[in-house]
């Protein structure tokens, strides 16, 4: 049977994989679909605009990775499961809410700025490189995230 | 069928929008030599879409221009997300083939080179509902407009008064979807702006005219935000009051600008162009709001400007006189 401090681990490394990656699955939704409506007209265009589709992809990947260092911090790679006391099991929880939140409004955010970036795209080919400098601004704040949450989970001692 | 989300619709309006003419282009098309070079240099811009020379050489301009408005109008209609809001931009069509087939019914003529494909209703069913005198189909407000006109034309025939009963239908229609929908955004300000705008300038042609009020009243059309009341008022108004009486509401400044300068300059023309740069003010403010049908209209009407100001060039030239180049969306 797992501790309570055991299950609130699991549950901060599922907000951290889950909202990142719903957040980026939206802005990547978002992005696509104007994508979509761009290359069914002018397919030549379909490398920058699937750069600019994949950018809000990577709040997913930040999530994913500090998921992955939670669920390997307390042994499920190995098979072993560390039994946490509540309250590390709180510090693990509150390690994967920065990356969960920031992760899930930046992804879709940033797949709002990507779709304006393909509009710009559409219309000047020859600007698509500032299309991707002002969505990777909105990445900014997803990777601070990403570092607040990979400092908190391994500040926390097991 | 599911609609197309916005961001798909502006997606292959952003590409739509690079083949629009732009001020340049519009320019030489008007500096050219003659009508000839003029439409060759057209056609050099893909306007017109898929037409071969051949088709163009016997032809007028107006046809390359209806290829391309019908082409931009079932494009647009295909893929917009809110074909309820969308359609009201494309009842000009509707309203327009409304009155030639009941005009060509009256004249016992058929008159294809006049209807506009492109509009909401199918021209085949428009025609049928005229031809039969059967509008239970057609929306509320032009059912009823319609089977009053039909009474009236029992009596006497007015041309003038039917064109302006149907024209009241419409605005009458757009204003009942708006309500519906509780619709707050650019399209309410843009039929507002309209009617506002088409009001006042009813005024101003009843003046001219020497009509009276009652015959002013049938003109007018719903959907804005000044009273009707206070159009009428205006007709026995000190014309260097006009402006002042109609400055009311969020349109009332504009038009009452645009007023004093046609009373200052006694220039008509500067009624309708004035409304025309107002509304398109409307859709540029909303072009870049990619979450609306902001960009998606504004092509439409983009589109709609751009012929108006091929047919203003192509008439010129071949009048033979200069004109100041009309304003283009993009």
């Amino acid at each position: 049977m797992l501790s309570l401090g055991t299950a609130l681990a699991f549950a901060g490394a599922a907000v951290a994989a889950g909202f990142a990656g719903s957040g980026s699955a939206l802005g990547v939704g978002i992005a696509g679909q104007a994508g979509s409506g761009v290359v069914s007209e002018d397919p030549d265009k379909f490398g920058n605009v699937l750069v600019l589709q994949a950018l809000p992809g990577t709040q997913g990947i930040y999530g994913l990775l500090i998921a992955f260092i939670i669920v390997l911090n307390i042994g499920v790679i190995d098979g072993n499961i560390k039994d946490l006391t509540t309250a590390q099991g709180w510090a693990l929880f509150f390690a994967g809410l920065p990356i969960g939140i920031a992760g899930f409004f930046s992804g879709i955010y940033q797949g709002k700025v990507c779709a304006a970036g393909i509009y710009l795209c559409a219309k000047r080919p020859e600007e698509t490189g500032k299309g991707i400098i002002m969505a990777a601004m909105v990445e900014t704040y997803a990777v601070l995230a990403l570092l607040i949450s990979f400092i908190m989970v391994n500040g926390v001692k097991l | 069928m599911p609609h197309p989300s916005y961001e798909y619709a502006v997606g292959r309006i952003s590409v739509f929008s690079r083949r629009m003419l732009t001020a340049a282009q519009l320019r030489r098309i008007a500096e050219a030599t003659d009508v000839t070079e003029a439409l060759a240099l057209l056609l050099e811009t893909g306007y017109g879409g898929n037409l071969t020379p051949a088709q163009v050489v016997h032809t007028e301009i107006d046809y390359v221009i209806r290829a391309q408005l019908q082409m931009s109008r079932k494009m647009v209609w295909e893929l917009t997300p809110d074909p309820d809001l969308t359609s009201l931009f494309l009842l000009e069509v509707d309203t327009h083939n409304i009155k030639t087939f009941l005009k060509a019914r009256l004249m016992g003529i058929e008159a294809p080179d006049v209807l506009i494909e492109g509009g909401v209703f199918p021209l085949d069913f428009l025609k049928d509902c005229v031809y039969n005198k059967k509008y239970d189909k057609l929306p509320d407000a032009y059912r009823i407009a319609m089977n009053k006109i039909e009474i009236d034309l029992q009596r006497s025939i007015d041309p003038l008064l039917f064109s302006a009963q149907i024209d009241c239908a419409m605005f009458k229609h757009i204003k009942s979807v708006l309500d519906k929908r509780e619709e707050e955004g650019f399209v309410r300000e843009y039929f507002t702006l309209m009617a506002d705008f088409q009001n006042a300038r009813s005024v101003i042609r009843s003046r001219m005219l020497n009509w009276n009020s009652d015959k002013l009243r049938p003109m007018l059309l719903d959907c804005g935000e000044i009273d009707h009341s206070v159009f009428i008022e205006g007709m026995d108004t000190p014309l260097e009051q006009l402006g002042a009486k109609l400055n009311r509401g969020p349109n009332g400044k504009l038009i009452s600008q645009t007023i004093e300068e046609y009373v200052a300059t006694g220039n008509v023309p500067i009624l309708k162009r004035r409304m025309e740069t107002a509304l398109m003010n409307v859709l540029r403010a909303v072009k870049w709001d990619v979450s609306t049908l902001g960009p998606i209209i504004g092509y439409l009407m983009g589109r709609e400007a751009e012929a108006k100001a091929l047919r203003i060039i192509f008439g010129a030239k071949r009048a033979g006189f200069e004109i100041e180049l009309p304003e283009l969306y993009a």
